[in-house]
């Protein structure tokens, strides 16, 4: 067997919004009582997309993942992975499902991964993984979530911040490795941080209520992210031997705007080079990086060769890095 | 950095929370303080961080300490103060 890595690349991005949106003159209009303009200066997010009532994790993943399959030949795609905390049932794995309604070959791995903000920046290490050690040599990681159906009406924590989406990147085997270094970390204790309690085992697989809710300690969350994230992006720098001037541009997980200020400021980067489509996309979970890339790409604003850093932080709590050299999408 | 003094805790908070100089003292906490909500909590820690060049986000007792009691006795604690 040889022992060759073999090279990765980002192929194809797409994304999928749901049809319905909520914006702030909306909110405000419901709840006179939240002062919205504060609430948009430090999350700076106008607009969030709301799934329909029947809409799931696995109908958006659906439409973003068959926009990569119609300029891909499906046949060659060998591995699926899905990363939701919305998925369709506790079992089986909604990878599964998704691999069936996309008629994907039965010849596939696909599972799911159970991870938030992080997911995307793992999804990619798992990706990189199999195709450098020659398991696979065309991935499918889509990421897609609906928090929305977690967040009660009179949430004022969580409401203005979460939108529902799905992203489907296709990690190929290439010529030359441009997915990698990586850095990644996990803090359990504060798992109760940003956590939805009910539904699972530890209430007996009882809800209490309509349905679950998402419970986030906002001030604790952004603490963590302050203190940890910073760190994880030196760490992944020093890794990749590269400096923080030669990265072109730094992708991080499309939070808020207050932890996309600080972190920028942490980490004394230059404002422009730090992407945003906060304000129109909203927080999108484990797809708002490869939103932003996308959006970012169809703009122009990403050429061939650029390095860019990836962050992706939150819920578990866990985070990871990593650094890729940007190729044209399909 | 320059340890912050009673007075300078004061006057951050009421600049985090857009009160007036003076609006905030010792008793002062978020049961007391309309523009003290989660949202304006954010804000004093972020000012805060800046004050002491980064090294309040070290410290995770801050997210939760919601007066100004509890904000000077870690401030103490760790020295800043």
């Amino acid at each position: 067997m040889s022992k060759d890595k073999y090279g990765v690349t980002i192929k194809a991005i797409e994304y999928c919004l749901p049809k319905t949106y909520e914006d702030n003159d909306m909110l405000s209009i419901e709840n006179p009582e939240w002062r919205m303009e504060d609430i948009f200066n430090k999350t700076g997010i106008n607009k969030r997309w709301i799934s329909d009532e029947n809409e799931t994790s696995v109908d958006l993943a659906y439409v973003a993942a068959k926009k990569v399959i119609d300029k891909f030949d499906a046949e060659k795609i060998d591995t699926l992975l899905y990363v939701t905390q919305s998925p369709e049932y506790f079992l089986p794995s909604s990878s599964c499902i998704l691999q069936d309604r996309l008629s994907l070959s039965s010849n596939i791995k696909a599972f799911d991964i159970n991870l938030g903000c992080s997911g995307y920046i793992y999804g990619l290490s798992m990706a990189s993984a199999y195709i450098e050690s020659g398991l696979s040599e065309n991935v499918l990681l889509v990421c897609s979530d609906t928090y929305t159906k977690y967040i009660s009406p009179d949430d004022r924590t969580n409401r203005p911040i979460f939108s529902d989406a799905a992203s489907a990147t296709l990690v190929s085997k290439s010529i030359s490795k441009n997915i990698g270094y990586f850095s990644f970390g996990t803090d359990g204790s504060g798992f109760d941080k940003l956590i939805v309690k009910e539904g699972a085992a530890k209430s007996n697989f009882k809800v209490s209520g309509v349905q679950p809710v998402l419970h986030m300690n906002g001030a604790e969350v952004f603490m963590f992210t302050m203190s940890n994230i910073p760190d994880n992006v030196e760490k992944v720098l020093l890794k990749s031997t590269n400096k923080t001037n030669e990265i072109d541009y730094f992708f991080f997980h499309q939070a808020s705007k207050i932890v996309l200020e600080n972190l920028s400021r942490k980490l004394e980067l230059p404002q422009e080079k730090v992407y945003s489509c906060i304000e129109e996309i909203g927080n999108t979970v484990s797809s708002s990086i490869p939103i932003a890339l996308k959006i970012a790409s169809d703009s122009g604003l990403l050429k061939n060769n650029n390095k860019l850093l990836l962050s992706g932080f939150g819920v578990g709590l866990s985070w990871g890095s990593c650094i890729i050299e940007w190729d044209a999408l399909l | 950095m320059n340890k912050i003094i009673k007075n300078d805790l004061f006057n951050l908070i009421a600049t985090a929370l857009e009160l007036p100089n003076g609006s905030i003292d010792d008793n002062s906490s978020g049961d007391n303080v309309d523009a003290w909500d989660s949202l304006g909590h954010l804000s004093i820690l972020v000012l805060l961080d800046k004050r002491v060049d980064g090294k309040a986000s070290k410290i995770s007792d801050l997210a939760v300490a919601t007066s100004v009691k509890k904000i000077s006795k870690i401030l103490i604690d760790e020295g800043m103060m």
